[in-house]
């Protein structure tokens, strides 16, 4: 069941969350997304493990676009490695902190990846999100969920939901850990590699959405600690002292007999 | 310090090491763990060997790490490609996994080495819970006959060369094989027979001085155990995550209450008025 669940995470389909039919705000109306320049728009709605959830309606113009480009097109932080069979999703908006070369271990929570079509229940995908597709009127969802998995995010449609003075303000950005403040990483993936005839115009409503859980903790990831940037924390000096402190006393006691003699 | 007291404490060092991916509470370990065979080694016991592995061990995981996990952000060298799965990019962060992976090594390698060199293996076998006794006696028989049947093999060899013998494939090394295996099975058979003669298996047993809880012994394990124990529990109550440098290299989070925690398995490091003989 866990395997199945990790196979969620790459968009293979085999989770067994598929019938959480969640109804749309709007129903299985078409959504209106006004809000983003371009003929068709898809939604992306990313729910953390706190509970909050960013939304995000995306504009293109060709018929489908991939996950991958809805991913980069809503300007999400992510992260991914790429594997013979597809690329698998590690971070976005900076949750996890930071994961395993490997992405996930068979312990650790992982992004499971939702698809609805035309403001349907949520299902789960049988292609990876670098071959899933997503025309009009679709949504793309993740929830990161602990290694037995988890349910669905809630189904919104980003594309109706924003207001309309969002078209022209910027939109909110998580911030970067406040680490290292380096470039992103090289995976981090670019937008379409080989577009179809027509490029995708790019102009994503980017309208992060915070809806407050049901716990009423807070959205955001806790901000990376101990960074190059950030200071050395107390830990951090305490572990340098006592660090510190064992190599003198292990250098005493090595070099105290040859002293004696 | 005791062997059931050294056997407390290594167990639960090495939950600690186990129990945390932050390389900073493995250093501390493994810091502690030299600190306390530097102080207790006996004069004919060398900790080269020991050293030497422990490198070797964590060399091997910087370089598979390096040659292996091409994610990372920071590119330091790019390999070419004409071997799947080893061409790539070389990151600063695969070489922090490897540190990370060989400090765990290094951290476990060291945490279970008071057992082995400060004690003599019948002073352990002895400390085993009843139920595990006998086979504990097993095990230990058992693996004393590994360099008993080495030097059988080498005795064996020089003198079918003497005799003329020279190796020519496989079947010439029947004349090897077959004398080291008698000299293995009659070595197990006296060795049985003595183990008898000495009353093995009579159910009960005696010892000659036997160990005893002493209120050092007594601390040591207790501060190891709860050491072990803030560790596990931080883990299970996810107040102490796994760290990886993956997707870019930061410092990793420390808590001081871990680092004092990790501090507890100091005890037995610390100059006892009379060490060997109170703890």
């Amino acid at each position: 069941m866990i395997r199945a669940a990790r196979l969620a995470a790459f968009g293979i389909a085999a989770a067994a969350a598929g019938g959480l039919a969640l109804a749309a705000p709007g129903g299985a109306a078409r959504p209106v997304c006004a809000q983003a320049a371009g003929a068709h728009h898809a939604s992306l709605v990313v729910e953390h493990s706190s509970g909050a959830v960013l939304t995000f309606c995306v504009g293109f113009d060709t018929a489908t676009i991939t996950g991958e480009q809805v991913m980069d097109l809503s300007g999400v932080e992510w992260q991914s490695v790429q594997y013979s069979f597809g690329k698998a999703v590690c971070q976005i908006d900076y949750e996890p902190r930071t994961y395993p070369p490997g992405c996930f271990t068979s312990s650790s929570p992982y992004w499971a990846m939702f698809v609805s079509r035309q403001g349907h229940g949520w299902g789960t995908s049988n292609l990876g999100v670098s071959a899933q597709t997503f025309a009009d009127g679709d949504a793309l969802g993740w929830h990161f969920v602990p290694s037995t998995g988890g349910a669905a995010p809630p189904l919104i449609n980003a594309c109706q939901a924003v207001a309309p003075p969002a078209a022209t303000t910027p939109p909110s950005r998580p911030a970067p850990p406040a680490a290292t403040g380096v470039p992103p990483a090289p995976e981090s993936p670019a937008p379409a590699a080989t577009p179809p005839e027509e490029s995708p115009t790019i102009s994503p409503t980017i309208s992060p959405t915070p809806i407050p859980p049901a716990s009423g903790r807070a959205g955001r990831p806790p901000p990376a600690g101990g960074g190059a940037g950030a200071g050395l924390s107390p830990g951090w000096v305490v572990a340098a002292l006592t660090i510190g402190a064992l190599a003198g006393w292990l250098l005493l006691q090595a070099v105290a007999p040859h002293i004696r003699r | 310090m005791r062997p059931r007291a050294a056997l407390a404490w290594s167990a639960s060092a090495l939950v600690v090491v186990l129990a945390t991916g932050n390389p900073v509470y493995r250093v501390l370990v493994a810091l502690i763990a030299l600190n306390l065979l530097v102080r207790h080694r006996p004069a004919d016991r060398r900790l080269r060997p020991l050293l030497l592995a422990g490198g070797i061990a964590g060399f091997s995981a910087v370089i598979l790490n390096l040659a292996l996990s091409h994610s990372g952000g920071h590119l330091l060298a790019t390999l070419p490609q004409p071997v799947p799965g080893i061409g790539g990019a070389v990151t600063l962060e695969s070489l922090a996994n490897g540190l990370v992976a060989g400090s765990g090594l290094v951290a476990a390698l060291l945490a279970v080495a008071p057992i082995s060199l400060l004690y003599e293996p019948a002073d352990v076998v002895a400390e085993l819970p009843r139920p595990l006794e006998r086979t504990g006696v097993a095990a230990a028989a058992s693996l004393n006959l590994v360099p008993a049947l080495a030097r059988a093999y080498t005795s064996v060899r020089e003198a079918q060369v003497m005799r003329g013998w020279r190796p020519r494939g496989p079947r010439s090394w029947a004349d090897l094989l077959v004398p080291v295996a008698l000299t293995a099975v009659e070595d197990s058979v006296q060795l049985a027979e003595a183990m008898e003669a000495r009353a093995f298996g009579a159910g009960t047993r005696s010892r000659l001085r036997p160990d005893r809880w002493t209120p050092a012994a007594v601390l040591i394990a207790v501060a190891a155990v709860v050491a072990a124990a803030v560790f596990l529990g931080a883990r299970f109550f996810g107040l102490e995550a796994d760290w990886y440098p993956y997707p870019e290299l930061t410092l990793p989070p420390v808590t001081p209450a871990l680092i004092v925690a990790s501090l507890l398995l100091a005890f037995p490091a610390l100059p006892w008025p009379s060490p060997r003989s109170t703890a």
